[in-house]
């Protein structure tokens, strides 16, 4: 895209007649894709507040072996619910509010194809998060089974099972036309000259992305409706005792669980993909393999599912199978960690926070990524399988991975939301405490599950103490730390420098975003501008 | 967003054709694992 000329005009500036309606319904109504992209973000933002707040009741519990605070139960329910909630209410919905955001301005179009659909999947949404969390407060306490809901044992969840279950369809279903909407913007919306490979990066992850999500999401949906159906309608699709197979929701969930990974991933690798050239002032290093890496990622994403499940026990050719498919997903990963690295090779480097956090997610996201081929090799993992070197691994993924791509997301087009540039000496100092909590809270439990710790228990031998105490501090060390993040975000709306149009120095011909003025107009790209 | 005003007639169907054939193959992943699970429960 760097060479990409930009021709007509590409912003209008006749609409202020057409701007938002006010009060409550303006959000309620809206069908503009940056208010839709804004109510996704904050929403993303409290659902990462309420998911964090619980791993901390999990973290204070861990805090010092015995029972402390909760019981057993309630650890339970806490470790369940944080994770569906980091996972369906954080992490996609922020990837989902950016998509709404910058793939209309990304690609000159003036919204998404589907505008009362995108309203529509936002509030679906509301309402799904909202019925998981009253699932707390049903008789029997919320879901305790893990995210993975595994039968017999989420069998046992009381009257919080058919609230959570039908909490996920309505995720589920949202997630499903936001995806919809997402490839029918994309394939159909694209202003003229913007063929797909002179797509932004961000873009193009996007709609791999969407792919991966009406594929799997409609798996899982079915999945929790044998559940379902298991539990109140008689059937035994899970229950030994009639002829079924628990073994079955395993194969059927991660075929889903798997690719669900990649798609909270691959927008991250879209975003690090525009980040890092602007702030090496450069091309991005061999955008067409970046392109098909992430397809091939994607491919890939559905032939390892069993790699979860090496304990189960399976043929061995099995084994081979999901252990080698496993661990040639590290080679398109390794072409885009390179990319990335030949991107910033002779670049004029400068370290403004989004690229801090673009620099953090390479090194750290290639940890996690080192580890899960480490669980990739299927004797070895017999010993890793259901401790806390797994927890360590998938919390590398997606925090110093997903969370800090979308928090350098936020910090890279923040001013061109707002038209206000953000506290940079405060971005640099959350930053800092961010990269070096995150390592305190998670680095120690490679070591506590190296060591046998089992994941999912509220207390443990003594021998574990030291570790759980750091990680422990490393965690209501993030926490507070992004307390200071929710303050430079609200700051930043409410005022500050003002922002250019092209914001970065070395966002130099590098996506339409940056063609538009900062803040971004209500309406934008009512005449398609022309690429070249 | 007015858009309907602004987006020609193929393209509108464009869109509504592309829209109809995702939200079939996500209704027909479903349905298909759903039935492939009730076959292998068969007796």
């Amino acid at each position: 895209m760097s060479a990409t000329q930009i021709h007509g005009q590409v912003a209008a500036h006749g609409h202020a007649d057409h701007g938002p309606a006010k009060g409550i319904m303006r959000w309620l109504t809206t069908t503009n894709h940056k208010d839709i992209g804004t109510m996704y973000l904050v929403f993303s933002l409290i659902m990462f507040l309420v998911g964090g707040a619980m791993a901390l009741v999990v973290r204070a519990e861990l805090f010092m072996p015995g029972m402390q605070l909760v019981d057993p139960q309630f650890f339970n329910t806490m470790t369940t619910v944080h994770a569906l909630i980091m996972v369906f209410g954080a992490v996609m919905p922020a990837t989902v509010g950016l998509g709404n955001w910058m793939i209309p301005l990304q690609i000159g179009a003036p919204d998404m194809a589907l505008p009362r659909m995108n309203n529509f999947s936002f509030w679906l949404l509301v309402s799904a998060f909202t019925l998981l969390i009253l699932s707390l407060f049903m008789p029997g306490g919320g879901p305790a089974a893990g995210w993975t809901l595994y039968p017999p044992l989420v069998l046992q969840t009381g009257d919080a099972l058919p609230l959570a279950i039908f909490a996920i369809h309505l995720a589920g279903a949202s997630s499903i036309m936001g995806a919809i909407n997402i490839i029918v913007t994309i394939m159909n919306l694209r202003a003229p000259g913007m063929t797909l490979l002179k797509m932004p990066l961000f873009v193009w992850t996007w709609l791999i992305t969407a792919y991966l999500l009406i594929a799997v999401m409609p798996v899982f949906a079915g999945a929790v409706t044998m559940l379902l159906t298991d539990h109140f309608f008689g059937t035994t699709f899970f229950a030994a005792s009639g002829g079924g197979d628990p073994v079955l929701y395993q194969h059927i969930f991660w075929f889903f669980g798997h690719p669900e990974v990649y798609i909270m991933i691959l927008p991250a690798f879209g975003i690090v993909s525009e980040i890092i050239p602007t702030f090496s002032r450069k091309k991005l290093f061999g955008y067409d393999a970046m392109v098909y890496a992430t397809a091939s990622i994607a491919f890939l994403s559905f032939i390892v599912w069993a790699h979860h499940m090496f304990t189960v026990g399976m043929p061995l050719a099995g084994m081979m199978f999901f252990m080698l498919s496993t661990m040639l997903i590290a080679v398109p990963t390794g072409v885009k960690v390179f990319n990335w690295t030949a991107t910033m090779w002779k670049g004029s480097l400068s370290f403004e926070t989004p690229m801090l956090f673009a620099l953090a997610f390479l090194f750290l996201f290639t940890i996690g990524g080192f580890s899960g081929l480490m669980m990739a090799i299927a004797p070895v993992d017999f010993q890793y399988h259901d401790t806390y070197f797994i927890v360590a691994h998938f919390h590398y993924v997606l925090v110093p991975g997903a969370v800090f791509a979308i928090m350098a997301a936020v910090y890279y087009w923040m001013p061109k939301w707002t038209g206000h540039m953000y506290d940079e000496k405060l971005a640099k100092i959350h930053f800092w405490m961010s990269a070096i909590f995150v390592n305190v809270l998670f680095f120690p439990q490679h070591f506590l599950g190296l060591a046998g710790m089992p994941r999912r228990i509220p207390d443990y031998s003594t021998q574990f103490a030291d570790w759980n105490m750091v990680s422990s501090i490393g965690g209501f060390g993030f926490g507070l730390s992004q307390l200071l993040f929710v303050y430079i975000v609200i700051k930043c709306a409410r005022g500050g420098a003002p922002a250019t149009d092209k914001v970065w120095e070395g966002a130099f011909n590098h996506g339409l975003e940056w063609t538009v003025p900062s803040p971004a107009p209500y309406h934008t790209f009512d005449e398609a501008p022309v690429v070249k | 967003m007015s858009q309907d005003g602004h987006l020609d007639g193929k393209r509108r169907r464009n869109i509504r054709r592309t829209t109809i054939v995702l939200a079939l193959v996500a209704l027909g992943i479903y349905v298909a694992f759903i039935a492939s699970a009730v076959m292998k429960a068969q007796p």
